[in-house]
């Protein structure tokens, strides 16, 4: 545990002294979630769960997408930088296995993207008028989502690992997401195929919690897809590891 | 300790490493010789872990594993740039279970050997000099308190006051470490060495793996001059 959290210290840190990097991540969220909001994004979910304050269940699913996105892009990039700067030696021979010690990266992450998510959802109260969702079932399944999205993440750190670049892959994916997970109104047909992913669950959750209709086992539904998710991740980053030590990939970057 | 026996690596068909084998025990420090390419940066990094041989394998003490090493790479890209030479220093030493007491315990140890650590210890690690890098993170490796230090060309880039500094580290280290570092440095490495070993074409080239300091010497103007080996 205190490598983990010497780790999340460590990168933030880092990320206050490359503030650049924490400012443009808030404009860029701050300006696509205004974007939606004019644009009257979102007006489906109030028929779908019956309310007439769309603007916040469109809000809340996307606080829920911009965290599985620092969830899915926090890994791999990270490895990419450190097998080119050298401290991937540092972690290769650590007490722990590398995907324990990346979870600190991402704790880091989740509590930079927090700060912005907060500062999305004061800003768009004021302005039109959202409401504040401070419920402990609500933040519980952002929580549980988070961690599976990890998983994905170690997926991608282990392609990332093998194939070296896989930059693209990362933006594509996180876009794919904004549209197939509900977090944008999306047809029954798609959600029904990307239930397999944690927000998809964690979008129907957090919304149905405020309008009172979720369910006890669909928060076991989501508790079992993200245990699923970061167990075949942390396999699938073990897989790559030890392929890319065979190639040698990790010293040809 | 570590014990390497008949290791063998292959990149793209070209043989690098041939069946080397060695025997690095704690309190020594060995050394691996010979010219570029020869194959001394792959051997540390098959004992490290991060590479794995196509045969042979790497031993290591009773009750020691991957995870008591320490690597200090060449050139200066060992920790993180946007930390403090203090903050990398406890991560390394965190990354290997240390708790925060053990850490001060042995930085206070290792502090006379390193006096330049109070006066940078605050200072992002960035904003050192190439040779102070060098330096601190083999400072790093000493705090971290690991079983076995491996260096790849430690003495790179230090002036002739930061060698002979290095030389006295290097023999504090192997106090409580098995060190095997690979050099270009051959006067170092005969001031430092307990055994230098000479790799050339994938083998190493002496007699039951070890190599005395004269008898090196010798191999090494031998093999410049284009001598037989």
């Amino acid at each position: 545990m205190r490598i983990i959290l010497q780790e999340c210290k460590m990168d933030l840190l880092r990320a206050v002294r490359y503030r650049v990097g924490m400012i443009s991540d808030l404009v860029l969220f701050t300006v696509l979630l205004v974007f939606f909001l004019i644009s009257d994004t979102g007006t489906s979910f109030g028929e779908e769960y019956g309310t007439g304050d769309y603007k916040t269940l469109l809000l809340l699913g996307y606080v829920a997408w911009t965290l599985s996105s620092a969830a899915i892009n926090t890994v791999a990039p990270q490895i990419s930088g450190e097998v080119q700067r050298g401290t991937f030696f540092l972690k290769i021979n650590s007490r722990i296995p590398m995907q324990f010690i990346y979870f600190g990266d991402f704790l880091a992450a989740i509590a930079i993207q927090s700060v912005i998510a907060i500062i999305c959802t004061v800003g768009a109260h004021f302005i039109w008028n959202t409401a504040f969702v401070v419920r402990p079932d609500v933040i519980a399944a952002l929580i549980v989502c988070t961690i599976g999205m990890y998983g994905i993440g170690l997926i991608i750190a282990g392609f990332q690992l093998f194939f070296k670049r896989v930059g693209s892959l990362v933006f594509v994916l996180q876009l794919g997401l904004l549209f197939v997970t509900d977090t944008l109104p999306t047809s029954g047909s798609i959600t029904r195929i990307t239930s397999i992913l944690p927000l998809t669950r964690c979008n129907a959750i957090i919304r149905e919690a405020l309008t009172g209709t979720a369910a006890a086992a669909e928060y076991i539904g989501l508790l079992l897809c993200s245990a699923v998710c970061f167990a075949v991740g942390y396999a699938v980053f073990e897989i790559f590891l030890r392929m890319a030590k065979k190639k040698g990939n990790l010293l040809m970057y | 300790m570590v014990q390497v026996n008949q290791l063998s690596k292959s990149f793209n068909s070209v043989r690098i490493l041939n069946g080397v084998s060695l025997k690095a025990p704690c309190g020594e420090v060995t050394t691996i010789a010979g010219p570029n390419g020869i194959g001394k940066t792959t051997m540390l990094n098959v004992i490290c872990g991060i590479l794995y041989p196509d045969a042979g394998e790497v031993k290591f003490g009773e009750g020691e594993s991957y995870r008591d090493i320490f690597t200090v790479l060449s050139g200066d890209r060992n920790l993180y740039a946007k930390n403090t030479v203090k903050e990398n220093v406890q991560f390394a030493a965190v990354l290997r279970g240390l708790r925060r007491d053990e850490i001060q315990k042995n930085i206070e140890k290792y502090l006379p050997y390193f006096p330049l650590y109070e006066a940078l210890e605050n200072k992002l690690y960035e904003k050192l000099s190439f040779g102070q890098k060098r330096l601190i993170t083999i400072f790093a490796a000493a705090v971290s308190g690991a079983k076995i230090i491996l260096m790849d060309e430690p003495t790179e880039g230090l002036d002739l006051e930061h060698k002979k500094q290095l030389a006295d580290i290097m023999g504090a280290l192997k106090k409580d470490a098995a060190v095997i570092l690979t050099t270009h440095d051959y006067e170092f490495s005969v001031n430092v060495s307990d055994h230098i070993l000479f790799l050339k074409d994938g083998s190493i080239v002496s007699e039951n793996g070890k190599l005395g300091r004269e008898e090196f010497l010798k191999l090494y103007h031998g093999f410049y001059e284009g001598g037989d080996l």
